[in-house]
């Protein structure tokens, strides 16, 4: 297999982390942390639909392929185990997406500052060529 | 089956875009050898067709993970090549035998040229895997003909999601249809790797190579072979009559 695939569930870790809501109990349910991943997944396939359409051109396209690169949403608990995908190498700019959205939140922690930041990596990573 | 000629194309684009994914990388390889066979017909195979009396359509099956799309010429040699002469591609203009003892099969057309008859055809749905070759004129004899097709990929594409063109097509030629898919690549919106002047770079480079490639093949690989040939008058299927003297 030509790229790694990470799971919904590391998604949420290393979310977390970003965070810094690694002790229980969590300042974002679990539910919110899936609304960001869907979302973020949404917008990335608006600016680049190539990522969802890699694994349609890897395997043979056989007749009545019609895979059109929509993203997949998950839903908390049951996704846990599935696998996200995107290729490893744009793993990172998702949780960045993931992070900066949850900031956004208006919460006790909300620092917005932190969230343009997150979301500005996010964007810059997927449309240009820049090391973060 | 990935080659390593292959190998060394998805590294160039790797390399040249970064950030490419392997599938994208494969789409645009596929649409980069797509235009570069449809503009150079550097694949070309010999087909035997047999002839009979009672029709003028044939359907064409090359058995190749290719559609047809060009008839390049149509002939008849000597004696029909065995399965295992057959070559795989690449005509090398086969030269105009003519029978010169009558048998069964074959008329005594040679000692007669008056008799001879036209070998012209023509693909009723070109670009499918399998078209319907028609002949103009029918022999009314059980005969074989040859032939040369221009073939072209097509899907599906193997286990690894490559087409499967002739390995020394991609031997030949893949620094131009690695730069067909990098151009292909950087002209993308919105990517890390999405360059114009890149692009445009790489875009006139895969042109000069599908030049290249037309005209070798044309020559058929010879070098420095001239340029013009025999006007029709010499060349023409239909031989001079005598002053005179005319058809029947």
């Amino acid at each position: 297999m030509p790229a790694y695939y990470q799971p919904v569930s590391a998604y949420l870790a290393v979310a977390r982390s970003m965070l810094q809501d690694l002790v229980s109990p969590y300042r974002y349910a679990d539910t919110d942390i899936y609304l960001a991943l869907n979302t973020i997944l949404g917008e990335v396939s608006r600016a680049r639909p190539d990522l969802f359409l890699d694994l349609k051109y890897i395997r043979p396209l056989q007749s009545g392929d019609l895979g059109d690169g929509l993203p997949p949403q998950y839903v908390s608990p049951t996704d846990d185990t599935t696998m996200v995908p995107i290729p490893s190498k744009y793993v990172n700019p998702v949780v960045w997406g993931m992070a900066g959205w949850l900031q956004l939140y208006d919460v006790a922690d909300t620092q917005d500052q932190r969230a343009s930041a997150f979301l500005q990596k996010f964007s810059t990573h997927f449309l240009t060529l820049t090391l973060q | 089956m990935t080659t390593t000629n292959f190998a060394r194309l998805q590294d160039r684009a790797r390399i040249a875009a970064p950030g490419a994914l392997d599938g994208v990388i494969r789409m645009e390889t596929y649409d980069a050898l797509k235009e570069f066979f449809g503009r150079t017909d550097a694949w070309l195979f010999e087909l035997p067709v047999y002839i009979s009396p009672t029709t003028n359509d044939y359907q064409i099956e090359t058995c190749q993970q290719a559609i047809v799309q060009r008839l390049m010429a149509l002939e008849r040699p000597l004696a029909p090549p065995s399965g295992t002469q057959t070559p795989s591609y690449l005509s090398m203009c086969p030269p105009q035998y003519m029978p010169v003892v009558q048998n069964d099969v074959q008329p005594v057309e040679s000692q007669n040229p008056l008799y001879r008859t036209r070998r012209v055809g023509v693909l009723l749905n070109a670009g499918s895997r399998c078209p319907y070759l028609r002949i103009d004129l029918n022999p009314n004899v059980n005969e074989m003909w040859v032939a040369t097709l221009s073939l072209n990929i097509c899907d599906p594409m193997d286990a690894d999601g490559f087409a499967e063109p002739p390995d020394w097509v991609m031997e030949k030629w893949s620094g131009y249809i690695a730069s067909g898919v990098i151009s292909r690549l950087m002209l993308q919106p919105g990517k890390p790797y999405s360059s114009l002047p890149g692009a445009q770079y790489h875009g006139r480079k895969f042109n000069d190579g599908v030049g290249l490639a037309r005209t070798e093949v044309r020559r058929m690989f010879t070098y420095g072979s001239q340029r013009w040939r025999f006007p029709s008058g010499w060349n023409t299927p239909r031989p001079r009559l005598p002053y005179g003297s005319t058809l029947l």
